[in-house]
């Protein structure tokens, strides 16, 4: 079934199949930063942002796509020019394995753009849905905590700079 | 503390090199690789916890457009091997086989299909028709070995190939017995004795990422394969065997890996996809699903432990007896040797005269037991720190006083190690440094120890405070090996090769620093390529916690020997002698403090004078396992009207010697504490009376999120390990090993009631609360 | 996830659109909200779906004191307004804050979570708890009080073409008070039990109350008994146990692999005590204690 979704601001021509979840759809097209953990929506591992919040791809029939905006973590910044996140996960230690990595960063993302001065009550809240079993979660915590003070500073700064 | 130097790139908490790859989304994990015609494959699972295959027909299955092979067990080599990833010969039982006419446990293999889609071969295994004999079946390790037990390993082809006991005409697949002094004495001469017994629960490891093997035959028809394992060496081994393909004939490579915790030291897929490549001659991929990880993978050793600790009234302990019963399930794998290390990582932290370890090692007909983080030292730790706690308690004495008393100190000679090493001995088995009673000490303060302890309060919510004390190995002495391999390049730069495998506990960073800190340069001029057996020399793999120890051994030795041939180069350039000059700062420096660049010494040597390629390769074997060691402490909250255990804080200090990367160490010590109270509180597998699974998802086997992490403070004791690179020593596993007692322990002190049985769900413990009160 | 004889997805704008075509029983049509319940569904006969996220149902409106929620309105829409924060006592906005996690939040609908019960959903024991009207838009449409609507499984209920539009959270009754707490293995895990109280009282004077309790069974249940302890009586603490003792032995409970019934029993005695303790009795307990 033909639908056509926008990715990452690409609008995107595709044959959805009949069995495929947006994940399984996601990763044929070649957006492997979505990861199959579990497929019952219950890892994160296959986080995207869609229509703006974070959610589970794996969830998501890949027929009902069409129309939708769906964001992976492939749009958020390159190794050279990376989102303030991804530095702060990096530098954090919030990265081991790196497979939940791509979700927390989407969740995360999603939580900041709404929320610049989250709490660390609402960090855990907006990254529940997202587990990991390498870290023990404190270091992602830290690196969200991290990076918001950073994106803080620079809009200070950005903002000042206007004045 | 000794020969305690200043390091540059040693000791800090430089970028994790793979990370920012990772977080960017561009890393390759061994899904996110795709071959032009690859074939997908699954595997058809047994419904039976025990069965014959009287008939499998697949012709349907077959004749299914898209399916490109149906295999059974007709149709594959009949070579028994394990699938356990350990040193050759394994010490777990060449006990199952590709495919076979048995199954042994729900989830069990029983046919092999691979087809054009993932979808068109889920579809084909509908359509292959078994008829199954049930058999009768093995369910409580109890009763394993009782006569009248059916017998699951009834095949005459299986064997252990090292001399060792293995009889599974009994169901048993493993029998250990250690013992020093005489533990019969030591009991007499005691004044007060506790003897108990525990349970802990079988669990899965839960990596992210599920296992996942891709294969391919190349233009030299060689077989390649890309695989989510911790033990590439090993799997090219496993692999020959099974197939009956020479070694040279197989490449393995391990690209990024979503975590693996013991559970990717199995040898699951490689041997099918393999066969499969060479059946079709196409590129086949596996990938397992969640449920086929719960349900088919490995999963922790269920044990259940019997132990006795005797002391004087002065708290000096006279005798501890262990033993384990240890379920290892349908496969031996990691039977023997798991459960020697119950008795390892217990018995070496104290210094007590009479001690014995026994256990038997059984099958049974339920999930397959493997390499877990903690490796047995999270079965044992439970039985003994409980035991201990109570023992203080009768002898009057504050547990941190009695451990205070009776455990090892630095330089210690621990004369249990030599009878159940898992390598020869040679000579006194000893622990180098132990920093423990630092870390009971630097513990307690943290808490607050002296001050929270017998305080339940009143009311429906009590608060109790646990502790616990831990130890792991670093490698395994005499039998593991690890390699490396440096080659310098024209701008200064190296590459370091190395088959110690990065399964994202960040060995290549870690190693990576190592070989920066002998070359003077910065981490990031170090190219890391890890665990590729064409390309990479040999390492046993991502276990035993050995990598920083022994692979980071071999980095250092290596690349020493390169700073040997750069001095050479360096010295010829500045027209002096190798004696004359030393590196530095990333410069060869001389006399008056004339010096050339790396960059100028790779340079030359690529292309200017007497050209050669500046590179070298060593080695490493350790000749002892030094421990690290922790003590933990908990607070924790009951309610006594639900049972419901709420961690309030959680303290623990580490002995990891060196942290070479303390971010990195940081990480190891949490991530391994929480996947510990998970376990504890909350993880379990659930059978029905069939012994199938009946929790395989996340839905109904909860794994701990954000919201569930209570405080916690890790410490690291200073401490330097003089046999260990940079004077470090393992730091992986250890920290999961303390919940369970430690929380067993805090409960205890909150509502006075003792777990035995893990994990410590509510319902346990409103029992267990309620039996007291009934007395 | 297996549509095999899919052959179309549509996306009706208007609820008489998306009815036609879901009553059309040629079609073979069912409808899709969230899409968070497919993976558990069967869906081999489904040749087209309806999905629901173009209607203009997506809405949280105060009313008469009481909410209005639109069926493809977001649990995590509801976690956000500020008129759920402040419906009585936070009752629904604590129901909804405990539906899985974020991600799944972020999915899942009203309408689906209250039409296709699991027993682990929040939302329909508040539903029950709430006295809550939920409006069906079909060939005949009507609305069904939660009482009836989770009498039998939701669905059965529905004949083709029927639709779960719009759910209307009635005011709570002068002097009233409301809870709902969830008793679960980690904070984001199916509950093991989950009760939801609405009271109405005058000083100790119990007037009207309404006990829910899910999780026991697929199905929210009432229990009469418990209710009956304590309508008209002045609330007392040996009134109190008597009602969460009454509560417990009345609650049909279904077996649940990861605990015993009985002590699903024991946890709705404690839970339906500890919430009549706090919002009959006003006895003060920190809030993170209280499961």
């Amino acid at each position: 079934m033909e639908i056509v979704l926008t990715i990452n601001g690409k609008k995107t021509r595709a044959e959805a199949g009949t069995s495929e979840t947006l994940l399984d759809l996601l990763r044929r097209l070649g957006y492997k930063s979505v990861k199959y953990g579990c497929g019952e929506g219950f890892c994160g591992a296959c986080t995207v942002i869609m229509d703006g919040r974070p959610v589970n791809s794996c969830l998501v029939p890949a027929v009902t796509a069409g129309g939708r905006e769906v964001i992976t973590v492939e749009h958020l910044g390159t190794p050279q020019k990376p989102h303030p996140l991804q530095e702060a996960f990096v530098e954090a230690g919030a990265v081991q394995c790196g497979f939940c990595t791509p979700g927390m960063i989407l969740s995360a993302k999603a939580l900041l753009d709404k929320k610049s001065n989250p709490s660390e009550e609402e960090i855990r809240e907006a990254l529940d849905g997202n587990l990991c079993r390498c870290t023990g979660y404190v270091q992602i915590v830290e690196a969200v905590q991290l990076a918001a003070k950073r994106m803080k500073e620079k809009k200070r700064k950005r903002e000042k700079k206007i004045k | 503390m000794n020969n305690k130097q200043k390091f540059s790139e040693v000791g800090r908490s430089v970028r994790k090199v793979d990370a920012m790859g990772l977080a960017t989304g561009r890393a390759k994990f061994t899904d996110d690789y795709e071959m032009p015609g690859m074939l997908h494959a699954k595997l058809l699972r047994s419904p039976h916890a025990h069965a014959r295959i009287r008939s499998i027909r697949t012709a349907k299955a077959r004749a299914l457009p898209g399916v490109a092979a149906v295999l059974t067990y007709k149709d594959v080599p009949r070579v028994p091997f394990t699938t356990a990833g350990q040193g050759y010969p394994e010490p777990s039982p060449y006990d199952d086989f590709i495919l076979d006419d048995k199954v042994r446990f729900v989830g069990d293999k029983v046919a092999l299909v691979a087809a054009e889609t993932d979808e068109i071969a889920g579809e084909a295994l509908k359509l292959i028709e078994v008829e199954y004999e049930e058999l009768p079946a093995v369910l409580d390790p109890r009763k394993a070995m009782r006569s009248s037990a059916p017998v699951i390993h009834d095949e005459k082809e299986c064997y252990i190939a090292i001399p060792v006991p293995y009889e599974p005409e009994r169901n048993r697949a493993a029998r250990v017995e250690a013992v020093v002094g005489n533990v019969e004495k030591g009991v007499m001469e005691a004044e007060v004795a506790v003897e108990d017994e525990f349970e802990n629960q079988t669990a899965s490891h839960s990596a992210l990422e599920p296992h996942c093997a891709l294969s391919w035959l190349d233009e030299n028809d060689r077989l390649n394969i890309i695989s989510s394992t911790q033990v590439p060496y090993h799997a090219r081994r496993i692999v020959s065997r099974a197939l009956q393909i020479p070694v040279k004939r197989i490449r393995v490579i391990k690209p990024r890996l979503g975590g693996g915790f013991g559970g990717k030291q199995e040898v699951l897929l490689e041997p099918y996809v393999g066969i499969l490549t060479l059946k079709t001659g196409r590129p086949v991929k596996m990938r397992l699903t969640r449920k086929e990880v719960f349900t088919s993978a490995r999963v922790r050793h269920n044990m259940i432990t019997k132990v006795q600790v005797a002391a004087r009234k002065d708290g000096e302990l006279t005798a501890i007896d262990l033993y384990a019963l240890s379920n290892t399930g349908a496969y031996g794998t990691h039977g023997l040797t798991v459960a020697s290390n119950v008795g390892t990582r217990t018995l070496t932290m104290f210094r007590c005269p009479n001690m014995r370890f026994s256990s038997d090692v059984v099958y049974t007909n339920l999930s397959v037991s493997g390499a877990y983080r903690g490796y047995g030292g999270t079965q044992g730790i439970l039985a003994t720190a409980i035991t201990m706690d109570d023992l203080a308690e009768r002898l009057g004495m504050d547990p941190v006083d009695f451990y205070l008393k009776n455990i090892i100190g630095g330089g210690a000679e621990v004369p249990i190690l030599k009878e159940l090493g898992e390598g020869p001995v040679l000579g006194q088995p000893r622990v180098s440094s132990c920093e423990l009673a630092a870390c009971i000490k630097a513990g307690m303060e943290a808490i607050g120890w002296k001050k929270k302890r017998g305080r339940p309060g009143g009311g429906r919510f009590r608060r109790g405070i646990g502790m616990s004390v831990m130890m792991q190995g670093s490698s395994i002495p005499y039998i593991d090996m690890g390699s490396a391999f440096i080659k310098m390049n024209d701008d200064g730069s190296f590459n370091l090769l190395m088959g110690a495998t990065d399964i994202g506990q960040g060995s290549d960073t870690v190693l990576a620093q190592m070989a920066a800190e002998v070359l003077t340069v910065k981490t990031d001029d170090i190219i890391v390529y890890s665990s590729d057996t064409d390309l990479t020399p040999f390492d046993v793999g991502a276990y035993a916690s050995s990598t920083t120890y022994l692979s980071g051994a071999a980095v250092k030795q290596t690349a020493e020997k390169v700073r040997e041939q750069i001095l050479h180069v360096g010295a010829a350039l500045l027209n002096t002698t190798p004696g004359k000059v030393h590196l530095s700062g990333g410069c060869v420096i001389g006399p008056g403090g004339k010096s050339v660049t790396l960059k100028e010494v790779g340079t030359s040597s690529l292309y200017e004078k007497d050209q050669f390629q500046i590179s070298a390769s060593a080695s490493s074997i350790s000749h002892e396992s030094p421990p690290p060691f922790a003590a933990h402490f908990v607070e924790v909250e009951v309610d006594r009207a639900t049972g419901k255990v709420r961690v309030l804080e959680y303290v623990q200090a580490v002995d990891c010697g060196t942290p070479i990367n303390p971010v990195l160490a940081r990480g190891q010590a949490i991530g391994a504490l929480i996947n510990g109270i998970s376990y504890a509180l909350v993880e379990q597998y659930i059978y029905n009376s069939k012994g199938a699974m009946l929790n395989p998802g996340y839905g109904y086997y909860k794994i701990f999120c954000t919201k569930d992490i209570p405080k916690i403070t890790t410490i690291f004791v200073p401490s330097y390990e003089p046999t260990g690179p940079f004077g470090a020593k393992s730091v992986g596993e250890v920290c999961i090993s303390g919940p369970l007692p430690a929380i067993s322990n805090a409960i205890y002190d909150a509502v006075d009631v003792r777990l035995h049985r893990t994990p410590f769900t509510p319902d346990k413990v409103l029992e267990a609360i309620h039996a007291r009160r009934r007395g | 996830m297996k549509l095999p004889n899919i052959k179309k997805v549509s996306y009706p704008e208007s609820t008489a659109e998306a009815v036609a075509i879901l009553s059309d029983e040629k079609r073979n049509a069912v409808p899709l909200s969230g899409g968070v319940s497919f993976i558990f569904a069967s869906t081999a006969g489904v040749e087209e779906l309806v999905c629901l996220n173009r209607l203009p149902l997506r809405y949280i409106k105060k009313k008469n004191g009481g909410l209005l929620v639109g069926a493809t309105t977001l649990v995590s829409e509801l976690v956000e307004a500020g008129a759920v924060g402040s419906y009585a006592d936070g009752i629904l906005r604590e129901a909804a804050r405990r539906v899985g996690s974020t991600l799944n939040r972020n999915l899942i609908t009203v309408g689906g979570s209250l039409v296709q019960p699991f027993i682990w959903s929040d939302l329909p024991a508040v539903a029950l708890a709430m006295g809550a009207k939920i409006r069906i838009q079909g060939k005949k449409s009507r609305t069904i009080d939660a009482e009836k609507f989770y009498a039998r499984p939701p669905r059965q209920l529905l004949k083709g073409g029927d639709l779960v539009t719009e759910v209307l959270f009635p005011a709570p009754p002068p002097g009233s008070r409301a809870a709902y707490r969830k008793f679960a293995l980690t904070e984001n895990d199916f509950a093991i039990l989950k009760v939801a109280i609405l009271l109405s009282r005058r000083k100790r004077l119990c007037r009207e109350i309404t006990v829910a309790v899910g999780g026991a069974t697929v199905l929210p249940q009432r229990t009469p008994m418990a209710e009956a302890a304590l309508r008209g009586k002045q609330a007392s603490q040996v009134l109190v146990n008597e009602a969460s003792e009454l509560a417990a032995e009345e609650i049909k409970v279904s077996r649940d692999m990861r605990c015993s019934n009985d002590y699903k029993r024991e946890l709705c005695r404690v839970m339906v005590r500890a919430i009549l303790e706090e919002i009959l009795l006003d006895q003060k307990v920190a809030e993170w204690k209280l499961f």
